[in-house]
């Protein structure tokens, strides 16, 4: 099967258990205008490769892998608007080398069906939960959010351990109300591993000039963002 | 860390050691060496004896472990016309000529105590009189006042601290070194006046070697006893770490920093059983705590250890010290016995001073007497070709037969170059040598093993240049070898294609085969490039992936190369990826790099990457990088060292030092502080890539 890839990481250290291979997977569509990664945005750009050849690509460091007790994560752009793609490339590597732990990076937002298919192969997901609330996803990522949070709905009673990743936006999502609302919305599920909360990525600026394009996040870029826990 | 070691370490950073110092113009000294024809073995030793008279004994407040330099200046013994006069009459000379790179075996004399030493003198004197060995009579003679002129300074230290009052230090200094010691601190305050006494007897680059092994019956005992804790221990050891980066702004180097302090620890004992120990334990969360670019950490590690001991170093390097340096037993010790070492010694070994392999005690290998330039042999290879080339085509193999045609003429030049070494005596560091007293011979005039080391620099790039020249001339066709060649010398003007073209050939360090193959071939001959040769001590010369200051030199002497590198742009240090390449990342450089077989090459010289501080922004970061090491070692690397760098804190470093006094960065086999280097120095590792 085809796919597009932007870049595929060795020895990624941020991306879950042990050091992993992080292959990011080409488009999204998500527009979050503080967007880290904006050459992964568009559907057709990047690189057209195979299952397999991504997956033989992966597996040329399978043994530093297994040793270390790491894998491969897949993130993007949004893995999951190529969920086939996405589930061949596991389905592929764990045929070869059914030592490596599989993750997933992902917004959440695709349909039930590819969310599943995907995410029921995953040793542990990274999902993204940017607002606690439609209107603010519709403000700054521009999607309607309902699949999102019907997935993230599916995935606390699935058994598959995650984390949540918010990246904290100063002004945006970063107050104590959004942040515990946020909490709430994932609070109680027992395969819950954790809620982190992150700096959203300030170097992001310089990619977009690169690209040609113009970076305007439209909040207050000179603040810190608040990254403290509202879990006491 | 208790207060009182804070206050020390504080105050040591800060140099109030300074205050103690003074300058003493050995001018008078050297001119009557020469006006009286004095002899080299008593010009040391009375070198060693008025630096020592020089020094004045002074006390830092709130140490226990004393000794600290107070004269500047180490007398010289020769002037440069008497070298000159002996370089021309037919005599090499290793540097400056004195033993230097050197880890002397610290462990018998701190053991038996100097007292045991003169005894041994005293009996070998008597039978050299009544055999009537001149030689060995006048080194024993100088060994005895030198070995008198240094008790002679610790007794003035010891009635000097009892005057004012210290004295559990004129306790310590009434029993050791003239006796061996009996406690752990006995034993590090003997170490501590034998390596400085080194030092004031002229040697330079003088490492510490195992200490975790031969101080480690002082340190059991004590604890045994219950006179120490692990507390106490790690104070005291503490301590003496922070002693070593007292004096050393004044020790010889290329650069601040570049001082041979090394300690080497782990691996396996001479039995061959496991090594590691607590003590090897305590000295790692010293380092970590003082976080002193003194001593330099080394870790023996083998295919066995566990990932908790590389992650106890890892710990280290998260703290940006730029070490340990690792070296893998399972490569080393059998490079050593295929080099002749016995299976005992070749267990029993430590870094000479950065990472050239030596067997302190029984090694006096000059182990960086000089180095070849793969850069620069590939670029005479390629001029010699395309002149007997002018009207024929040649093929890549004749590029290849060519390279490493230079490489022996290179080589086979070194071997005529060093034919006839001499090193300038050293009667105290012989005392504390293996066997120079029972042989009735100075150190300098040989040991069990006297080999010479070799670097190999610019391994990457020349490995790099000929990808590219098989990839542009013989594969693509874009450019002649002729007219490659001529572009080398104008950095490639007006063909900016070609230059791009270069940039783009395959490189060492993104497992290539393209690339690497070609490094298997290049370590595969240097590695057997001395066979048969010997030096007239009776040694070998050893080849190495070392590069010592030589990645900064050796590119004053080559224009462009072939992969795209620009005339004065650095090589990369030691065995690691060209600067400023692409690599996919670290996982793939240790596979690139672990390709050839680098028990050929075992003289040392490290893998020496960077990684961005972020890996350790998470807690597990350790961990990760831990295996990283480990699957380096458990791929057959001979050694590593791993740099924690960020290109943004370095440039602010350059801008506002001020800011930047503690940063650390490992430069080619030491650890220095950033704002010490020099700019090229600087800029070299700012180059570097991040992985």
């Amino acid at each position: 099967m085809l796919g597009r890839i932007f870049e595929i990481r060795e020895f990624t250290l941020h991306d879950g258990p042990g050091p992993r291979t992080t292959v990011f997977l080409q488009g999204c569509p998500l527009r979050c205008t503080w967007c880290h990664n904006p050459e992964g945005q568009e559907f057709g750009a990047g690189r057209e490769m195979t299952d397999e050849e991504v997956a033989a690509e992966v597996l040329k460091n399978a043994d530093f892998l297994v040793m270390s007790k790491g894998g491969v994560t897949l993130s993007g752009g949004e893995p999951l608007a190529q969920a086939g793609f996405a589930a061949a490339i596991i389905d592929g590597i764990r045929a070869k080398e059914p030592r490596l732990t599989h993750v997933i990076e992902t917004s959440g937002f695709a349909s039930a069906e590819d969310y599943r298919t995907v995410v029921s192969r995953l040793d542990f997901v990274y999902q993204d939960v940017k607002f606690p609330d439609l209107d603010g996803y519709r403000r700054w990522t521009g999607v309607d959010a309902t699949p999102i949070f019907e997935n993230i709905k599916w995935l606390k009673k699935s058994g598959v351990p995650f984390a949540a990743r918010v990246p904290c936006i100063p002004g945006v999502n970063d107050s104590r109300e959004t942040k515990s609302a946020i909490v709430q919305l994932v609070d109680g599920a027992s395969n819950l591993r954790g809620i982190e909360f992150l700096p959203y990525n300030r170097l992001a600026g310089a990619k977009y000039a690169k690209l040609g394009r113009t970076y305007s996040p439209g909040f207050d870029e000179s603040r810190d963002p608040d990254v403290s826990s509202v879990i006491s | 860390m208790t207060n009182r070691i804070k206050s020390l370490l504080d105050r040591t950073f800060d140099k109030e050691q300074a205050k103690f110092r003074r300058d003493v113009d050995w001018k008078p000294l050297l001119e009557r060496f020469v006006a009286e024809g004095i002899g080299d073995e008593a010009r040391a030793r009375i070198g060693l004896e008025e630096m020592l008279k020089a020094e004045t004994p002074a006390f830092m407040d709130g140490e226990r472990l004393a000794f600290l330099r107070t004269v500047r200046q180490i007398p010289d013994l020769h002037t440069d016309a008497e070298m000159d006069a002996r370089r021309a009459a037919g005599t090499a000379f290793g540097e400056k000529g004195v033993v230097f790179n050197l880890t002397a075996d610290f462990g018998p004399t701190i053991r038996d105590g100097l007292g045991a030493r003169l005894g041994e003198i005293d009996a070998r004197l008597a039978k050299c009189r009544a055999e009537g060995d001149a030689e060995g009579v006048d080194f024993l003679e100088n060994a005895r006042l030198s070995v008198e002129a240094v008790l002679g300074l610790v007794d003035r230290y010891r009635v000097e601290a009892e005057r004012r009052g210290l004295a559990e230090i004129a306790a310590t200094l009434a029993h050791v070194p003239l006796n061996g010691a009996r406690t752990f601190h006995e034993a590090l305050q003997s170490l501590r006046i034998l390596h400085y006494a080194m030092w004031c007897e002229g040697e330079y680059h003088c490492g510490l070697g195992r200490i975790d092994q031969y101080l480690f019956p002082y340190y059991e005992a004590d604890i045994k006893a219950g006179r120490l804790t692990d507390e106490s221990a790690l104070e005291e050891l503490e301590e003496f770490f922070i002693a070593c980066n007292r004096d050393s702004d004044l020790y010889i180097g290329v650069q601040q920093g570049d001082n041979g302090q090394s300690v080497m620890l782990g691996g396996v004992t001479r039995e061959g059983k496991s090594a590691f120990n607590d003590l090897s334990r305590l000295c790692l969360k010293a380092c970590g705590e003082l976080k002193l670019v003194d001593p330099k950490i080394n870790l023996r590690v083998d295919k066995t250890t566990p990932l908790e001991i590389y992650e106890l170093g890892t710990a280290l390097t998260a703290k940006g010290l730029g070490f340990p340096q690792y070296a893998n037993d399972d490569v080393v010790i059998p490079a050593l016995q295929r080099w002749g070492y016995e299976l005992e010694d070749a267990r029993d070994y430590s870094v000479a001073a950065c990472w050239e392999f030596l067997v302190p005690g029984c090694g006096m290998d000059i182990n960086n007497i000089d180095a070849v330039s793969f850069v620069g042999a590939l670029d005479a290879a390629l001029k010699i070709l395309t002149q007997r080339h002018k009207d024929t085509a040649c093929s890549f193999d004749d590029v290849k037969r060519e390279f490493f045609a230079e490489i022996q003429r290179r080589a086979d030049a070194l071997v005529k170059k060093y034919a006839h070494v001499e090193i300038l005596p050293g009667p105290f560091v012989s005392v504390i040598s293996t066997d120079c007293i029972k042989k009735a011979r100075d150190i300098s005039k040989g040991a069990k093993y006297n080999n010479f080391g070799i670097h190999g620099t610019g391994i990457a790039v020349a490995v790099d240049s000929l990808a590219s020249v098989r990839e542009l001339v013989f594969e693509k066709k874009l450019v002649a070898l002729e007219e490659l060649v001529k572009l080398l010398d104008t950095d490639f003007a007006g063909r900016p294609d070609v230059l791009a073209a270069a940039k783009a050939a395959p490189k060492m360090g993104n497992a290539d085969a393209r690339a690497d193959d070609l490094a298997k071939e290049l370590i595969a001959f240097w590695g057997h490039a001395f066979d048969g040769k010997r030096n007239d001590r009776g040694g070998i010369f050893r080849p190495g992936t070392g590069s010592a200051m030589y990645y900064i030199w050796h590119t004053r002497d080559v224009q462009a190369s072939a992969d795209g590198r620009l005339k004065g742009q650095p090589f990369s240090a030691n065995y690691a990826p060209s600067l400023d390449v692409p690599v996919k990342g670290p996982v793939s450089v240790v596979r690139s790099f672990t390709e050839p077989d680098l028990g050929q090459v075992c003289n040392g010289g490290p893998l020496t990457i960077e990684i961005h501080d972020s890996a350790f922004a998470m807690p597990d970061g350790v961990g990760k990088v831990a295996n990283l090491v480990k699957f380096f070692i458990e791929r057959g690397g001979h050694q590593m060292q791993i740099n924690t760098i960020n290109r943004d804190t370095l440039l602010d470093a350059q801008a506002h030092p001020e800011r930047h006094r503690h940063l650390i960065v490992r430069v080619w086999g030491w650890s220095g502080y950033f704002i010490e280097l020099d700019k090229c120095f600087q800029d070299q590792i700012i180059k570097r890539v991040e992985l």
